[in-house]
């Protein structure tokens, strides 16, 4: 393996494009007609034009083989989102001779329908959410579809009981996902989840969950090489969410002991090795207060918030699944998680105004510098944000010997942080830092709400802020 | 003078020129030769950022993004009462309402897409629906007019 293409952009390429060129390997971007000089077509040796703009041109595969069997690539990386977790796409990257830095494609497969998930860790011993997978006969009739879906839940939901949760077999990140509080809302909220699973995967299966209020999200990194090895590295926790969107992320778990890492870990392996899996993966749990923890999903890829297990563990991800694809055996050394390590998420969004994504050139752009800080982007200064990608801007991660001082470290780091010409969720993440619960490490994924039932507002502004606005005027 | 819009303030602001930069009421504001700004009450001296985009100010003051507006003299008032924009580009998924309609506080009123995600526009008071300017399946760009909602009479 000498050369790889990366099937992505924005700040994952920017992270895998880095980690080729160190290993030595041939790094290789793509583009869509409206990113040709975006920041990670810089940091490869070389880009190759995809036709289209916006996320369709990232999503087409078949252009994307076609691009790298022309121009002597071995290897695809897909990053996260887009391709990533595409079993036809990584089936098709095989059948074209080249390498697939991933999982099998019979591996996505089986953990990318949830419900098939559901019943594959069922049946490997590892604990599940309780819940109700919807199976109907799908017919070319979409109104038929909903009636069926429909009185299938209505039936199930007096067996899961409420409140639930309604998720899309095809779902992940929020999408085609429902809490239900009652029967009264219940049809309105699967009309609305099969509506937006439709539009996002083409897919309309829905099942059940009890809704485990109060519960933390905590995922379990794994690796495993096609040696035969697969191990845990430590977990994160993920529980501060809003609409199910995970904005603050730290590693480890301020409520997980040695033990609890231990049982966690093993069934995060005893996860990854039902499906023969190979590369980085991550097995995320709901976590109760007494311990107990249920099996929510595994995601087949890299994921977002790697880079706080590598801030602890010391294991730079990205190297390793490089290294597990080309055949090496992974150079894991024993775990050892060192101080704690905060990622948070930084958004082109209006924490004030429902979090809708925002648009504008960023005029200014000067992240913070110092100890322990990483800062990973697909941005610089005089970019524009557009609507046509995802508006997760960077991550900004600290590493800190304790929690209370990565905390700390984030207060700074999000102080200095400047952003000016599109409105970003900085204050909002800078606010996150003082809430009680993210202070006292009681945090569960329903800290946001119950902290801003009526929304999060900004500061006011300062005379300071007025008299220079007099001037700039 | 100046009006500057911040959230649903309105100030009325006099800076006035001299020596170095300028003074606003007991506030000196200087520029730096790295672009920044130093703000200055007595003895204390703030860093700050800031730059204009059109009508908009964008300042950075101790940890935090404020975003002003500028109100030219002679400018016409702004945004029509009781209208809806939509807050960015996107699809509209479903109209809940229809010209006529009575609604309340907190109802909704649209479903937008966008980002393969779902906004609703709700009701911020209690009105009557005089217009709606789209139908399910439209594409709207950021500030075009969705519907209109009277306000209900005292």
């Amino acid at each position: 393996m000498r050369s790889v293409l990366v099937a992505n952009r924005g700040e994952i390429a920017c992270r895998v494009l880095r980690a080729c060129r160190e290993a030595g390997l041939r790094a290789v971007a793509v583009h869509a007609e409206d990113e040709a000089g975006a920041l990670h077509t810089e940091l490869a040796d070389l880009s190759l034009a995809l036709e289209g703009s916006g996320a369709p041109a990232y999503l087409n595969g078949d252009a994307i083989i076609a691009a790298a069997l022309a121009n002597d690539v071995d290897a695809i990386h897909p990053g996260f989102g887009f391709l990533s977790e595409r079993a036809g796409f990584a089936q098709a990257v095989l059948d074209a001779g080249l390498i697939w830095v991933g999982p099998s494609p019979g591996a996505i497969e089986r953990m990318g329908d949830k419900m098939t998930a559901r019943i594959t860790m069922r049946e490997a011993g590892v604990p599940v959410i309780p819940g109700e997978e919807i199976e109907i006969e799908s017919t070319g009739d979409e109104e038929a579809n909903l009636e069926a879906t429909l009185s299938a839940v209505r039936e199930a939901s007096v067996r899961v009981g409420f409140p639930l949760l309604l998720k899309a077999s095809a779902g992940g990140g929020g999408k085609g996902m429902r809490a239900v509080e009652s029967a009264d809302g219940l049809d309105e909220a699967v009309r609305g989840a099969r509506r937006e699973a439709i539009a996002a995967f083409g897919d309309g299966r829905v099942y059940l969950e009890r809704l485990l209020r109060g519960a933390r999200h905590v995922e379990v990194q794994v690796l495993a090489d096609a040696h035969g090895t697969t191990v845990h590295l430590g977990e994160r926790e993920c529980s501060v969410q809003r609409r199910h969107q995970k904005v603050f992320e730290e590693a480890p778990c301020a409520v997980v002991d040695h033990e609890q890492r231990q049982r966690m870990g093993e069934a995060a392996i005893a996860a990854a090795e039902a499906v023969d899996y190979v590369g980085a993966g991550t097995v995320e749990f709901l976590m109760e207060d007494d311990g107990t923890f249920h099996f929510l999903e595994m995601n087949t890829r890299i994921q977002v918030e790697h880079p706080i297990t590598e801030m602890v563990t010391g294991v730079d991800l990205v190297r390793e699944q490089l290294r597990i694809a080309a055949g090496e055996p992974m150079t894991v050394p024993d775990l050892v998680m060192r101080g704690h390590a905060i990622e948070v998420r930084i958004y082109a969004e209006d924490a004030a105004n429902g979090f809708l994504p925002s648009i504008g050139p960023l005029a200014v752009f000067r992240p913070p510098t110092g100890p322990g800080l990483r800062l990973d982007t697909g941005v610089r200064e005089g970019d524009e944000v557009s609507p046509s990608y995802d508006p997760m801007l960077a991550k900004l991660i600290v590493h800190a010997p304790s929690r209370a001082e990565a905390l700390q470290r984030m207060r700074r780091a999000l102080d200095d942080f400047v952003i000016l010409g599109t409105t970003t969720n900085v204050a909002f993440l800078r606010d996150l830092c003082d809430l009680d619960a993210v202070v006292s490490a009681q945090t569960s994924t329903t800290t946001l709400d119950d902290a801003y039932p009526n929304g999060w507002s900004p500061q006011p502004a300062s005379d300071a802020v007025i008299a220079l606005g007099a001037v700039l005027a | 003078m100046v009006d500057l819009r911040v959230g649903d303030e309105v100030h009325e602001v006099h800076p006035l020129p001299g020596g170095d930069g300028w003074t606003v009421d007991d506030l000196r504001v200087t520029p730096r030769a790295d672009g920044r700004w130093n703000v200055q009450r007595g003895e204390t001296s703030l860093l700050a950022h800031g730059t204009r985009i059109g009508d908009v100010l964008w300042i950075h003051v101790e940890g935090r993004v404020h975003r002003l507006e500028v109100i030219e003299a002679g400018a016409g008032a702004a945004e029509e009462e009781g209208s809806f924009t939509a807050p960015m580009p996107g699809g509209v998924l479903d109209v809940l309402v229809s010209p006529g309609d009575a609604v309340t506080a907190g109802q909704a009123l649209l479903v937008l897409e966008a980002m393969k995600m779902e906004h609703r526009v709700t009701a911020p008071y209690d009105g009557n629906v005089v217009a709606v300017h789209v139908a399910q399946g439209d594409r709207v760009q950021q500030g075009e007019m969705l519907l209109e909602v009277e306000a209900e009479e005292a």
